[in-house]
């Protein structure tokens, strides 16, 4: 699968690694230079781009026209929601997955038939598990956006 | 009207400020607490001191009773946002959708919030661009470009009846070898000229010149100087 990842930040860079272990190919964008050194492990062997996601030349240098999935996994949710959607209505990309802090955003605009991932929601519900002490095991973020792509 | 602005940077402020002139009736949100005070009390309570994006706040705001939502803030992504969410919390409310408008910062996004949805965008690049471009046409001694390491500049140079240069050919013009004039526009015709061409009022004239030379290049051209 071509995947390309908006935000090579903690869950952007994870995704990233995890993606490529898995032989997919991956693309990652990022506007601020070192991010990928930081946080993209050796084992990665995709793609890195410099540059803004919301930016449509970017987004095609990142290979966007012949992605089957693309995550917008920066910091903003405003960013994230716009990336989202130009990958979704412009490049007509089939699986499009926004990382959204807020849950009234991430619930708004997953009722349009976007899929949010709310890191705040699901590190919440991790929280809740820990202190009541139930068997349901702990997802991370990126554990659950890379299952909601290979679903 | 009922009027719905976000964002009270110089814009939103004096917009929210020519409507409530006007007879509208407007309320302000503004995140920056500081600055939602500070308008506010000019203002009075028409200002929200909150995020409009974050959808709670614009339903404060009356939203879904809006008639047209304006987001007016410095970052495109948030006006996109603004607009789409003052629309589905309409919608969810079974009420009919405002007008939204948005502050378009950098002319890329003009485009990509149109076909996202936004019913009109403001950008302040394409407004001022043509009045600019305009008076730049109206000078005759125009500069394109400029090539510091090699020390050349591009120059356009528009010729009247009165420059020096208009009626004679390039050749007694006597430019340095160093200058040279690859393009002239005469109407709807591009040419290269050849040093018998005799120059026109109302010609337009590129030229590529060392930088040192541009006083002498204006002088024989247009008779003047910087």
């Amino acid at each position: 699968m071509n995947v390309v990842i908006m935000g090579s930040g903690r869950v952007g860079g994870t995704l990233a690694t995890r993606l490529s272990t898995l032989g997919h190919n991956v693309t990652i964008i990022d506007v601020t230079p070192g991010s990928f050194e930081k946080y993209l492990d050796s084992e990665f062997k995709g793609r890195t781009i410099l540059g803004d996601g919301i930016d449509e030349d970017v987004l095609r240098s990142a290979g966007i026209q012949r992605a089957d999935a693309f995550v917008a996994a920066a910091h903003g949710d405003n960013h994230n929601l716009m990336a989202a959607q130009i990958a979704k209505v412009t490049f007509g990309v089939k699986r499009v997955v926004a990382r959204v802090n807020d849950a009234v955003r991430a619930d708004i605009y997953g009722e349009i038939g976007l899929v949010t991932v709310s890191p705040s929601r699901i590190v919440a519900a991790a929280f809740e598990d820990a202190l009541l002490d139930e068997t349901r095991h702990e997802q991370d973020v990126a554990a659950a956006i890379s299952e909601r792509l290979l679903k | 009207m009922y009027i719905v602005v976000a964002g009270a940077g110089k814009v939103g402020y004096h917009l929210t400020k020519e409507l409530l002139a006007q007879g509208h009736e407007v309320v302000l949100i503004e995140k920056d607490n500081e600055r939602a005070l500070e308008v506010g009390e000019e203002l009075g309570s028409v200002v929200i001191p909150h995020a409009a994006d974050e959808g709670r706040w614009l339903i404060e705001a009356g939203v879904e009773r809006a008639d047209v939502v304006v987001a007016a803030t410095g970052d495109d992504e948030d006006n996109l946002i603004i607009c789409q969410l003052s629309e589905l919390l309409s919608l969810r409310k079974g009420r009919r959708k405002p007008r939204t408008i948005a502050r378009v910062n950098h002319p890329k996004n003009e485009m990509v919030l149109k076909r996202l949805g936004v019913d009109a965008t403001v950008n302040t690049t394409s407004v001022m661009l043509p009045m600019i471009e305009e008076e730049l046409s109206a000078h005759p001694a125009v500069h394109l470009m400029t090539l510091r390491r090699a020390g050349i500049e591009l120059m356009e140079f528009i010729i009247s009846a009165q420059c020096p240069a208009s009626g004679r050919t390039v050749a007694s013009l006597n430019l340095p070898g160093s200058v040279s004039l690859p393009l002239i526009v005469r109407g709807d015709e591009t040419f290269g000229p050849s040093p018998e061409t005799v120059l026109e009022a109302e010609d337009t004239i590129i030229a590529l010149l060392p930088i040192d030379q541009e006083e002498l290049v204006r002088t024989r051209l247009i008779g003047e100087s910087v």
